[in-house]
């Protein structure tokens, strides 16, 4: 089971039904007790790769903050930022491991028209361990429409050429 | 006087009898023209009541104080949560234990269950409904929250949140309006019953209201019913001040008449049942029946039961004469009275009254004093609203402020820090009776402040230390110091020799400085990692002058420190006076992935009719490189199991977390700074007046740190997720990889390196060729 990630959003509309219809799915059949956020040894996750790792890291993710963030993609779609940006703090404050968020998070900001920190949460998003490339590519759009809106060419130069080898991977 | 002139005869003798009749005529018309000239004076001055009623009436009629909340409890399947920290949530929000927890504001603890009936309430994003659930737990986690009735799964739910203080009116008034449809009938029903039998039929004075209050006292030998008008005691409180003369007595009539005329017997009760004072909690007036329900019963007005209702009721009369808590007998009698007036008017079955006759006063013991619980956070949350909101509008327009507070967290740090104090005292003596303290715990993703308390007696609304005791800050400014060094893998690693040798520096202004060790000793070549999980002073300071004083002060300013440091070599030492919301605020980054959020303690601003005025959300400000950040959150903790700050280690031997010790001069401030996986905690301590403490960050500070986060119960870090890390032996002696001769090397430690920086080469130890090899390694590694 995969969540969908976010792309530079009012260019992507059929990118967020994909993600609607995803985190629907996923809700209906989450398990019940994900038991990853109680204190834990570290040695329990010792001698992974993350970055090897496909799927994105989203077990220790309550139902509740995919709920929270379903809803703020309702709102965001419908124009409602304010809400979005609401929705999505209570869910980061419930899952501030999860990558996602922090990338939807991201695309509120872009629509919101608040660049940098619609780049700052993309490279946030981007840096979390445990996401996968299509995770990847969605920050790396967010980051491409980021910098060209703060007229940051260079940036967005260096984020095309990340776009492009991630496109061609995942061909 | 005739009637009609017309008709009758016309006198013809007499000039006495016309003369008289001319001066009668005379006289008519002169009292005409006083009446008309009084009606007109008369009619000015009822204008004037009529402008002045409907002024205020209409409108804002209240200055309504500012009401300041805690986070709401979020209830979730997945939810790290014990029983016990929802009993400590629900007790601070009054909520009573009941058989079956059913009742709104009521609870049941069972075996791994909690049953509780929450109320309704609206948030900046909305309103959350009242839901009657089943809190299932497994451990420390929320297994899962089933609506009662139904059996169903609840996804996400809120606990109305805790009222943490209100901004008062300069007066003094404190109320909470009430609409009419909302009180209680048998309210209503009691207060006509004992104030105004006829409220409906008059027309706001009452003279057969008077002559049965006059005939009921005189039977009673006192007064025992008052014969003005609901309307009239409105017009009192309202708009007349307390003189009792005769012209007072004719305004309050005139103007009750007006009120009648101009608005509704509905408006004029649901005016009525908001203005009476009702109370005094110290220098706040307690206003109308919403307000009293809180201050005598700390329950909202729709849950009291009929004899609460009358007991209030019957205060309308006197509230201090029959204050309950003072005069609990005569308070008794009042409300009886009340009761029993209501079965005379039949307002209420005689079976129900006499349930109610019998039912102790039950009101709660403790008066809610008008002043927080939480002074030094509610210093917080106003210097925060100060920058957006003048003191008239928070002190009257009835504003609703979230914060980010959380209660269980604040209570913990309060019951811990002043235990720690206690402690200290009662094991150093006299020489630390005047130790004070401070300290903070914020979340670092949105840089929430989750508690504050600003001294060891957390009640005292006195100096906040958390936010305004600028102290030096120590070593606890050495983490920034590696981190600046740490985000260059090409030139430093952990495992970077440092030079521990005597030093001395010749500071700007032509004076020579020497920096030393905490103990005096001096180590020759050390590591990096054992430099800051001792806290070797030399070293650091060596450290600093390498990558430039210049790059601490940039990267403390990235990190959000507001005010740019002189960037001395003592810098590197923790010459640098913050308070510990400050440290806080630095530490953040460290636990969130190198981004810095700043602190804040408001999430919304809300008007009276639930409209958001202000929104602090999300804001990631400077970023560090989160390698580095990883590889000093990994010395941090080896500084909490084998550093200065190992006492954290022995009190949480199963949690990883990381910090940092700090101790000033002479000892004069110590602290602890450090971060789980979802907290940042900061406890300093010291003398007011920068006397001596005799204590070290890591003997008195760090005990109280680790208690803190024990009772918060810690969410270990995961340090060892980063991609970019790798691990490597290395023999802190020579700083060199250690691969297949562990045995052979007197100290070896598994160090994180970042972006393929292990260094080359094979420790002397594990290559067999002793320890004495350091020359070719160390014109490498510095």
């Amino acid at each position: 089971m995969r969540r969908q990630f976010v792309g530079s959003t009012g260019r992507w509309p059929l990118r967020w039904a994909s993600l609607l219809a995803a985190v629907v799915l996923l809700t209906a059949c989450a398990a019940p007790t994900p038991r990853d956020t109680g204190p834990a040894p570290e040695d329990a996750v010792v001698g992974d790769s993350p970055a090897a790792s496909v799927t994105p890291d989203t077990g220790g993710t309550p139902p509740a903050a995919l709920a929270l963030a379903e809803q703020a993609a309702t709102a965001q779609r419908t124009g409602d930022l304010s809400r979005a940006e609401q929705r999505l703090e209570r869910a980061l404050r419930i899952a501030p491991r999860d990558a996602t968020l922090w990338n939807q998070m991201a695309a509120v900001r872009l629509d919101q028209g608040r660049y940098q920190q619609a780049e700052r949460l993309a490279e946030r998003s981007l840096r979390m361990p445990g996401g996968d490339r299509a995770l990847e590519l969605a920050n790396w759009r967010l980051l491409l429409a980021a910098r060209e809106a703060l007229g940051d060419t260079a940036g967005a130069a260096r984020a095309r050429e990340q776009i492009r080898r991630l496109e061609a991977e995942i061909a | 006087m005739p009637r009609n002139r017309s008709t009758r005869p016309r006198p013809r003798r007499g000039s006495g009898r016309v003369r008289l009749r001319r001066w009668f005529r005379a006289g008519a018309w002169l009292l005409a023209g006083l009446v008309l000239a009084g009606a007109a004076v008369g009619a000015v001055a009822v204008h004037g009541l009529d402008r002045e009623i409907r002024e205020r009436f209409e409108g804002q009629r209240w200055a309504l104080p500012a009401r300041v909340y805690a986070r709401p409890l979020e209830l979730y399947a997945g939810r790290p949560l014990t029983t016990d920290a929802l009993r400590t949530e629900l007790q601070t929000l009054n909520y009573r234990v009941s058989a079956d927890g059913g009742g709104p504001g009521e609870f049941r603890v069972g075996n791994e269950t909690v049953d509780l009936t929450t109320r309704p309430f609206v948030f900046g994003d909305g309103p959350e409904p009242a839901r009657s659930v089943r809190v299932e737990f497994d451990g420390d986690l929320v297994r899962r929250v089933v609506e009662r009735g139904s059996g169903q799964a609840v996804e996400l739910m809120r606990i109305e949140p805790l009222l943490l203080g209100s901004i008062y009116p300069t007066h003094g008034q404190d109320r909470i309006l009430v609409d009419l449809e909302e009180v209680p009938r048998e309210l209503v029903a009691a207060l006509l019953a004992i104030e105004d039998r006829r409220f409906l039929e008059h027309r706001g004075i009452d003279p057969q209201g008077v002559a049965r209050a006059a005939w009921a006292n005189l039977r009673a030998g006192r007064t025992v019913q008052g014969g003005s008008t609901l309307t009239q005691q409105l017009v009192k409180n309202f708009y007349l001040t307390r003189e009792q003369t005769l012209a007072r007595k004719l305004t309050e009539a005139v103007m009750a008449l007006l009120l009648e005329h101009r608005y509704s017997k509905a408006e004029i009760l649901e005016a009525y049942l908001n203005e009476v004072f009702l109370g005094q909690g110290g220098e706040r007036a307690i206003h109308g029946f919403g307000q009293a329900a809180q201050f005598y019963y700390q329950r909202p007005l729709r849950e009291l039961r009929l004899d609460q209702l009358a007991l209030l009721v019957g205060l309308a009369r006197g509230a201090t004469y029959y204050d309950p808590r003072r005069y609990p007998e005569r308070a008794r009698g009042r409300r009886d009275q009340v009761l029993r007036a209501m079965a005379e008017t039949g307002a209420a079955p005689v079976g129900r009254v006499e349930a109610a006759l019998a039912a102790p006063l039950d009101v709660s013991p403790v008066m809610p004093q008008g002043r927080s619980r939480f002074p030094a956070f509610l210093n917080l949350v106003r210097r925060e609203l100060r920058a957006d909101y003048a003191d008239a509008d928070l002190r009257s327009e009835g504003l609703r402020i979230f914060t980010t507070m959380d209660p269980v967290i604040q209570l913990t740090l309060e019951e811990r820090v002043s235990a720690g104090v206690e402690r200290l005292i009662a094991r150093h003596g006299a020489a630390l009776e005047d130790l004070q303290a401070a300290a903070v715990v914020t979340d670092p993703q949105a840089g929430e402040v989750l508690a504050v308390v600003g001294d060891r007696d957390p009640r005292y609304p006195g100096f906040n230390r958390a936010v305004d005791a600028r102290r030096q800050i120590g070593s606890v400014v050495k983490p920034f110091v590696y981190l600046a060094a740490l985000t260059n893998p090409g030139r430093y690693t952990l495992a970077s020799l440092l030079d521990d040798r005597p030093l001395t520096l010749q500071l700007p202004h032509g004076e020579p400085w020497t920096p030393r060790n905490f103990d005096r000793e001096y180590r020759g070549q050390v590591t990096a990692w054992e430099a800051l999980v001792q806290s070797y002073n030399v070293a650091t300071v060596r450290l600093a002058e390498g990558i430039g004083i210049s790059q601490l002060v940039r990267i403390l300013e990235t990190l959000g420190l507001q005010h740019t440091p002189a960037p001395l070599p003592s810098l590197a030492l923790g010459a640098l006076e913050l308070t510990p919301l400050e440290v806080a605020g630095l530490y953040q980054a460290l636990a969130n992935g190198g981004y810095a959020t700043g602190t804040r303690a408001i999430r919304d601003v809300l008007d009276a009719d639930d409209t958001m005025l202000s929104h602090y959300g999300l804001e990631l400000r400077g970023a560090v490189a989160d390698g580095a950040v990883n590889l000093l959150a990994h010395a941090l903790h080896d500084v909490t199991v084998e550093g200065t700050g190992s006492r954290v280690g022995r009190r949480l031997p199963d949690t990883v977390v990381a910090g940092k010790t700090g101790t000033t001069s002479d000892f004069r401030d110590t602290w602890f700074a450090g971060f789980d996986d979802r907290h940042v905690a900061v406890v300093w301590l010291g003398m007011d007046d920068n006397r001596s403490t005799g204590l070290t960050g890591g003997s008195a500070a760090a005990p109280i740190w680790a208690e803190v986060m024990a009772g918060i119960g810690p969410h270990a870090l995961a340090l060892k997720r980063h991609p970019a890390i790798t691990y490597q032996d290395v023999d802190l002696g020579s700083g060199l990889p250690v691969e297949s001769n562990r045995h052979a090397c007197e100290r070896v430690k598994t160090l994180p390196f970042w972006q393929n920086s292990i260094p080359e080469g094979r420790a002397p130890c594990d290559s067999g060729r002793g320890r004495d090899g350091r020359g070719w390694f160390e014109r490498i590694f510095r």
